[in-house]
């Protein structure tokens, strides 16, 4: 289907009008249905990877109307209806997580803020029609699909095992895609991740002056992956979108260890270097979408993450230091985790788009630590589309993710507690589309 | 089906969204923004819409921007705790040192160093104190000694050995006690902590000990005779009691071989311990509840556990295990031997092993200059304190029954101090943290090796509220303490 397009100006009495009546009314959905809520979480996988998919259940498999399918599907690539396409965005995310020690403990605590703003970008090219390379679609992506970001109270009960912990990969992606027929893409993208991490926590060593000791782990790494996908589009009104992302280990080969300690163990506790590997995890997603009919979107995606790669983040010290014990091991699990989004043709111009999705945690009971206080969670996501003109969209997206309160140790600091996270992210996209149309 | 639905959803959506509308456009909230801007109200002809639609679009998306910033902050509930059956106003402190906050003493037995403001204030009962302030306000007083009190040990600085392997090794500095510590106590607060270092089971009614004991001095002034005669004025809704350590601790500390300090045999110790339990009985109401700490086993403490049996002789910094020579009191015959891994031998010898006496050798290093007696627990001696220590705890359990039978319903509940303890042996986690027997890096022990640092007393003060919680007759429920928030030993 093709899209609409404006007849005047950036922006029409539609959108004025939609603005005033049904933003406001959104915003007011927001703030008395999810605020009871009081329970929210965050993981190391973000799927805030573009601002159509993050509105619509942050699923994206089978959806294809821009370059961001490079990532989501490269074998969707083909199928973005205009020869080419471009696309930018940032996403504002503000975790917190509050904790409550374990009964009859009254301490409480909760994380110091932290805005997380992830980028993307996406650029797509497609042969030219009746062309030599009409089959043959180009891309290019870059983005944050992994990252944390947790830092708590200086004073706080848990800074043995954690003060901070923050984690923030990009990962850039050339991908190649050939379109076999109007029904069946593959694509194949390489993926360079680099990233940085910085891990710190509280040392049990305690100065004369009051001060206490702390380690602070920072680094970056790097690594290459591979992200394969193919799209089937047997009908006009239905996609089925398969992907799979492999493991990424970025390797952390010059990072620095730096030890705060009283004077007299600064011989003993000397800044240095240290190795280390950041695992992320392989990705595999299906995807579905269907058109029921020509206002209406539909798509579902199912992941199945391979966590268990993600063990444990074990330094590596340039010199041996017998008293940090760093990082016990812990055992990830698989996921499995489920999207459902939808997307509405308001008029010709504005899209509303929502969703939801239900993502278990893969830290057993027992291997919670205050660094990654995973917990199930739920996402509800909703989002609006703009048609300023005929080449230039904008996209804005709200996620609220939540998860209940989870009761979890880390056994092997015998630490314990309640948690509690909430996650609110805000997206603004812009997608540019030129060139003919398929 | 599914477009039907849709559609009626929408339907009804649009209808709230008029109503919606109207109250907005009543309000004017939307023109409110060319007005700050500069507009006028009805601007739709003057402010050019271009502009317009972007004052909105920036007003949407700011307020899209607050809401998920400020909002939806969580918050768990925090438990549910109380009381129960117990009052605690007042709640007095029953005991020795080890109650008293005594900390960072020297290494002579019977010592007055030790008692300074700076270690009373992290006393267990004055902790405990504060997690009943939790729930109800509680006032705890203490007599604190200002300043250095009557002295105590500090690390004045860690000397980087010219062997660096050996790693820093403390310099200690001993303070001089501060003027008139002695003083007796004229503040006119009442005193709730009535702890006495280096108070007996066997001198609760002794007058002898009233009389030297500068401690007792100080708390009791002329007053009072004996520690029991003090005890009977008070009337305690609730108490915690803690003694019998130093029944036996002096004996241990000089290796068992010295005459002044002969423990307190068994029944001696039942009939003072009886004669406490009877006091207490008689003198508090009906609703006076106590927990009682029995006695840890001392040989684990760090005074006796740090030393190793072998030295670390360093020639060139290369670092050699020489064997340690003792002496033995065999039936009336002194026998020397090798030191072996059941030998204890005590921190306040460590020091000296190895320097020239004159003797043949260096100190302990020479069959014909062996450690003293009085410097080391050998297996036997060893054996002896540690039985004492299960007779003393079982008299304690028994006594505590038998009290309790008095009575309609339990009023005394015994704390195992001595598993608690034991448990440090090897290392325990806690919050991320290892507390552990060993000296400096344990966290628990101060640097006498026997008396507690602030992470310590936080140690006995859980094991008491978790004693308390789990006290069905109590029905209490006692937040405990964070351990991280309480230092060990402190570092130049």
């Amino acid at each position: 289907m093709g899209l609409f397009f404006g007849r005047k100006g950036l922006f029409s009495h539609e959108i004025l009008n939609f603005m005033k009546t049904r933003c406001s009314f959104c915003l007011l959905l927001f703030v008395l249905t999810f605020c009871q809520s009081t329970v929210l979480a965050s993981g190391l996988q973000l799927h805030l990877l573009a601002q159509r998919q993050a509105a619509m259940g942050q699923a994206g498999t089978a959806l294809v109307r821009d370059a961001s399918i490079s990532f989501y599907n490269p074998g969707g690539l083909g199928f973005v209806s205009k020869q080419g396409s471009l696309q930018f965005g940032t996403t504002l995310i503000t975790p917190s997580t509050a904790f409550q020690g374990q009964w009859p403990s009254i301490y409480q605590s909760q994380t110091e803020f932290v805005l997380m703003t992830p980028i993307n970008a996406y650029a797509s090219w497609r042969g030219k029609s009746n062309g030599r390379f009409e089959k043959i679609s180009f891309g290019f992506s870059i983005n944050n699909p992994f990252a944390n970001g947790i830092r708590w109270p200086d004073d706080w009960k848990g800074r043995f095992i954690s003060q901070e912990f923050s984690v923030n990969t990009f990962i850039a992606q050339p991908t190649v895609s050939y379109k076999f027929s109007d029904e069946v893409g593959i694509g194949v993208g390489l993926m360079y991740g680099f990233g940085n991490l910085v891990s710190r926590r509280a040392l049990s060593v305690d100065g004369i002056n009051g001060s206490e000791g702390f380690a602070r782990f920072s680094g970056t790494g790097e690594g290459v992956g591979a992200n394969v996908g193919v799209f089937f589009r047997p009908g006009a009104d239905f996609s089925i979108g398969m992907n799979y992302r492999t493991r990424l280990f970025l390797s952390v080969k010059e990072g620095l260890a730096q030890f705060n300690v009283p004077e007299s163990f600064s011989e003993q506790y000397p800044d240095m270097g240290f190795q280390t590997q950041l695992k992320l995890p392989w990705v595999f997603n299906l995807g579905v979408s269907i058109r029921p009919e020509d206002r209406f979107l539909a798509t579902v995606d199912v992941d199945y993450t391979g966590w268990q790669v993600l063990d444990s983040l074990k330094i590596d010290l340039d010199q041996p230091i017998s008293q940090i014990d760093l990082y016990p091991a812990r055992e990830f699990i698989r996921t499995i985790s489920f999207r459902i989004g939808g997307e509405y043709i308001l008029t010709e111009k504005i899209f509303v788009r929502g969703g939801a999705y239900y993502d278990p945690s893969p830290i057993r009971q027992g291997q919670v630590s205050p660094d990654l206080p995973d917990a199930n969670r739920i996402g509800l996501t909703t989002g609006l589309g703009f048609q300023l003109n005929p080449r230039l969209s904008v996209d804005l997206s709200y996620v609220y993710e939540f998860t209940g309160e989870r009761t979890v140790s880390f056994n092997a600091g015998a630490f314990g507690g309640t948690y509690e996270t909430t996650v609110s992210s805000v997206g603004l996209g812009l997608f540019l589309a030129f060139g003919e149309e398929s | 089906m599914k477009r039907r639905f849709l559609l009626s959803d929408w339907a009804y959506f649009s209808h709230l969204e008029k109503n919606l509308k109207n109250i907005l456009q009543g309000a004017n909230v939307f023109n409110l923004v060319p007005d700050i801007m500069g507009g006028s109200a009805r601007a739709d002809e003057k402010v050019p819409p271009n502009m317009k639609r972007i004052y909105l679009l920036i007003f949407c998306s700011l307020s899209l921007v607050l809401i998920s910033l400020n909002s939806c902050e969580p918050s768990i509930l925090g438990p549910e705790l109380g009381l129960g059956n117990l009052q605690i106003h007042p709640y007095l402190a029953i005991g020795d040192g080890f109650s008293a906050g005594f900390s960072n003493g020297d290494l002579n037995p019977v010592s007055t160093k030790g008692l300074y403001e700076g270690a009373q204030l992290y006393a267990f009962p004055d902790l405990i104190a504060g997690q009943f302030n939790t729930l109800r306000p509680l006032i705890f007083e203490q007599q604190l000694l200002p300043g250095i009190g009557s002295g105590f040990r500090m690390i004045q600085e860690m000397k980087n050995p010219i062997c660096t392997f050996l790693g820093p090794q403390p310099v200690i500095l001993d303070t001089t006690h501060g003027n008139g510590w002695q003083n007796s106590w004229e503040d006119s607060k009442k005193n709730h902590n009535l702890s006495i270092p280096h108070l007996r089971v066997s001198t609760v009614a002794s007058d002898s000990f009233g009389r030297s004991s500068p401690f007792f001095q100080r708390m009791a002034g002329s007053k009072h005779s004996d520690y029991l005669d003090m005890l009977v004025e008070e009337s305690p809704s609730f108490f915690t009691l803690w003694l019998g350590t130093e029944d036996v601790l002096d004996y241990a500390m000089t290796g068992t071989s010295n005459p002044q300090f002969r423990p307190t045999p068994e029944e001696e110790f039942a009939k003072q311990f009886d004669q406490l339990l009877t006091l207490l009985d008689d003198m508090s109401d009906s609703n006076t509840k106590g927990v009682i700490g029995n006695v840890p086993d001392i040989s684990l403490f760090p005074y006796f556990s740090k030393t190793k049996h072998t030295y670390l002789s360093i020639e060139n910094c290369y670092g050699s295990e020489n064997d340690i020579y003792l002496t033995e009191q065999l039936g009336g015959t002194v026998e020397t031997r090798k030191a072996t891994a059941s030998d204890k031998i005590l921190m306040s010898a460590e020091d000296e092993i190895g320097l020239n006496n004159g003797l043949p050798g260096r100190l302990g290093l020479h069959p014909d200059n062996p450690l003293s007696d009085a410097q080391v627990l050998d297996a036997q001696e060893l054996l002896e304190i540690r039985q004492l220590i299960s007779r003393y705890n079982i008299i304690i359990d028994s006594l505590v029954q038998a009290h309790n039978a008095k009575r309609d319903e339990p009023w005394l509940v015994v704390v195992d101090l001595n598993h608690s303890f034991n448990k440090l042996d090897g290392g325990l986690i806690e919050d991320g943290l290892i507390l552990s027997n060993d000296f400096l890096t344990g966290g628990v022990f101060s640097l006498d090796g026997i008396y507690l640092t602030p992470r310590g007393n936080a140690f006995v003060a859980n094991e008491f509220i978790r004693r308390i919680n789990a006290f069905p007759e109590f029905k209490a429920s006692i937040p405990t303490l964070n351990l991280t928030d309480f230092i060990g030993i402190s570092f130049p």
